[in-house]
């Protein structure tokens, strides 16, 4: 039994937890590979006009996975607690991606905590499907997340110690399924590696210690999970750094209110707003990213 | 020996070229249509600054800026590649050494840009499309069948300007092809056209952004009165059209040129050199990425565009 996992939307979210879910039940999984032109394509011909590039990426890795593997793991995930939603487009995808490839095989668990479908009872159902226990299932959840959290936060103790560096900075706020894809966020890393800038992010974050704070700027009722957290590094990190480097995925809802939110709060800081959608045009982007970059440096140095 | 630092912008319209002297006076210019090939348009501008300029002086740094900036740099040996943005904030900054906001409309790409004390403070440009730019108004001026010279004196004379969408290209030709059905006078629709350009670049790229005095346009719609006007109307501000704004960009790098500490002589020479350029597609991978090549006589000099090592083979 070979589980296919594509390597879009939730991935980037749920890295750590699947992987070692899966490895814990002792079941094989294949990650489709980084975005490439070919799966974009693919996404794309196969996926209706209105979703957002991130979820016609999404469309495309599905079908690299179809005929590599025995099931694809595809779970309908619609918050993490109950005022932490994730968006339509990622909470319709079991339904789309089963109404778009009928034949495939899917490996697929509810969690809404609404209908008090937790996460750990889907984990555990996951487990019924592959002929797990009940109990080793559990266990391997419970690990997993356990495994996850350490993860992540040694990621955060990471990024403190980038901060206190005295290299010049950027906070990328953008949806890790954009930061890390091959074919959107990638283009600004590897411009920032190139050129000797820190690149820190919004969402490696602990939200507790500025959730009022982030609820009295921009409005308590921030439903979405996502932008939540990416607001919370936003607060946290954004006077220790130089620039903030908005990264979307044409057409995001989320994206398009709280970007635009964050561009009329944060009056300190130049910012840069990237949307990216399925024409590729990187010299346009080199061109912004270039002079962005003549500008935090600009600053940094108090002239031309 | 004189010293001379050379300019070039390379735009999707049109190249401009500047030559300057150690006090950053403008020896020479140039100013032709890039007519898609970047590398002929720029010989042709190099030929037109050699003939201007005063023979006395020798141009020790060349730069390039605009689109076309990498390939034009790497074919003349540029020490300076810079992006617009800089050069033009750096170009505008040498002549109009206290301005606070840079508004620019080119062929293809809007921008603002915000100065503080010579600083670039913020700036924006316009996202995934052209919609109210120069080849915007270039083209329905052909589709009305004017002109662009008498486009703006047209524009001029209307008291009733036609309103006209002014956020997206196709809705505001659609607009305009219903303003003529309905009767409106081609003045008052040219007149619209111009304002919907003001109103679209301060509604998408200018939006949020505080204008301050003075205010610099450039670009090439900056040679546009009716444009001009419509912008001092709408911001209640002077804006200042300069007679050499559209050579900003290529001042800036000029400028730059001279900051930079090392020399490297440039040879007009350069024109009488046979480039080629290749565009390859790599089939190594899944990617596909597109490579360019460059070549000085048949010799390759040099090739970008690969996202990684196996791109090298193709070349």
């Amino acid at each position: 039994m070979k589980i296919g996992i594509p390597r879009a939307l939730l991935y980037y979210f749920y890295e750590d937890l699947w992987l070692n879910f899966f490895k814990n039940i002792n079941v094989e999984t294949i990650v489709s590979p980084e975005t490439n032109k070919e799966i974009i394509r693919k996404g794309v011909r196969d996926s209706i006009d209105e979703s957002c590039f991130s979820s016609k990426i999404f469309i495309g890795h599905v079908e690299y996975l179809i005929d590599k593997c025995d099931m694809i793991f595809v779970p309908r995930i619609e918050n993490s607690a109950i005022m932490s939603e994730y968006c339509t487009a990622i909470f319709g995808l079991y339904d789309l991606v089963r109404n778009t490839f009928p034949n495939a095989k899917l490996l697929h668990a509810d969690v809404n905590y609404l209908l008090r479908k937790k996460e750990a009872a889907a984990f555990i159902s996951i487990g019924e499907t592959l002929n797990k226990s009940k109990e080793e299932a559990e266990a391997a959840y419970k690990a997993a997340v356990l495994t996850a959290n350490i993860l992540k936060q040694d990621r955060i103790t990471k990024q403190e110690a980038l901060l206190n560096s005295d290299d010049p900075k950027i906070l990328i706020f953008a949806h890790a399924y954009n930061t890390f894809d091959a074919s959107i966020g990638k283009v600004v890393t590897d411009f920032c590696a190139e050129n000797g800038i820190q690149v820190i992010y919004a969402d490696l974050v602990n939200q507790k210690p500025v959730k009022s704070k982030v609820a009295t700027t921009y409005g308590a009722k921030v439903y979405w999970k996502v932008t939540a957290e990416l607001l919370a590094g936003v607060e946290t990190y954004k006077d220790r750094v130089d620039g903030i480097v908005l990264i979307s995925a044409f057409p995001c809802g989320p994206d398009s209110i709280f970007n635009e939110l964050l561009i009329r709060v944060i009056k300190d800081k130049p910012i840069l707003s990237l949307v990216i959608d399925e024409q590729d045009a990187s010299t346009g982007i080199q061109t912004r990213l270039e002079s962005f970059t003549d500008i935090i440096m600009a600053k940094r140095r108090g002239h031309m | 020996m004189k010293k001379a630092y050379l300019g070039i912008d390379i735009g999707s319209i049109s190249t401009k070229g500047v030559v300057i002297n150690e006090n950053k006076d403008i020896l020479a210019s140039s100013y032709l249509w890039t007519m898609g090939n970047p590398i002929q348009a720029v010989k042709n501008v190099l030929n037109e600054l050699c003939e201007k300029m005063d023979s006395s002086y020798t141009v020790v740094n060349a730069g390039t800026t605009g689109s076309a900036r990498k390939l034009i740099g790497v074919a003349l040996g540029a020490r300076v590649v810079k992006n617009e943005i800089t050069a033009h904030a750096v170009g505008t900054l040498s002549v109009v050494p206290d301005v606070k906001t840079i508004l620019e409309i080119g062929g293809q790409d809007s921008k603002i840009i915000l100065i503080n004390n010579g600083v670039v403070m913020d700036y924006a440009m316009n996202t995934l499309c052209a919609a109210g730019t120069g080849s915007f108004l270039s083209s329905q001026a052909k589709r009305l069948d004017l002109e662009l010279d008498s486009f703006a004196d047209l524009a001029l004379t209307s008291n009733n300007p036609a309103k006209i969408a002014a956020r997206c290209t196709v809705f505001a030709e659609s607009d305009l092809v219903h303003k003529a059905q309905i009767g409106y006078s081609k003045a008052d629709i040219v007149a619209g056209l111009c304002r919907a350009v003001v109103l679209n670049y301060l509604n998408n790229v200018g939006k949020g952004k505080q204008i301050k005095a003075p205010v610099v346009f450039q670009g090439g719609v900056s040679k546009n009165a009716a444009v001009v006007k419509e912008f001092e109307k709408e911001l209640q501000l002077p804006v200042h059209v300069d007679d050499s704004g559209h050579l900003m960009g290529a001042l800036g790098v000029a400028v730059l040129c001279k900051a930079e500490k090392e020399e490297t002589p440039f040879d007009f020479n350069i024109t009488e050199v046979n480039f080629e350029t290749k565009g390859i597609e790599c089939t190594q991978c899944p990617n596909n990425c597109e490579i360019i090549c460059v070549l000085k006589n048949n010799e390759m000099i040099d090739a970008w565009g690969n996202k990684c090592e196996r791109g090298t083979q193709v070349q």
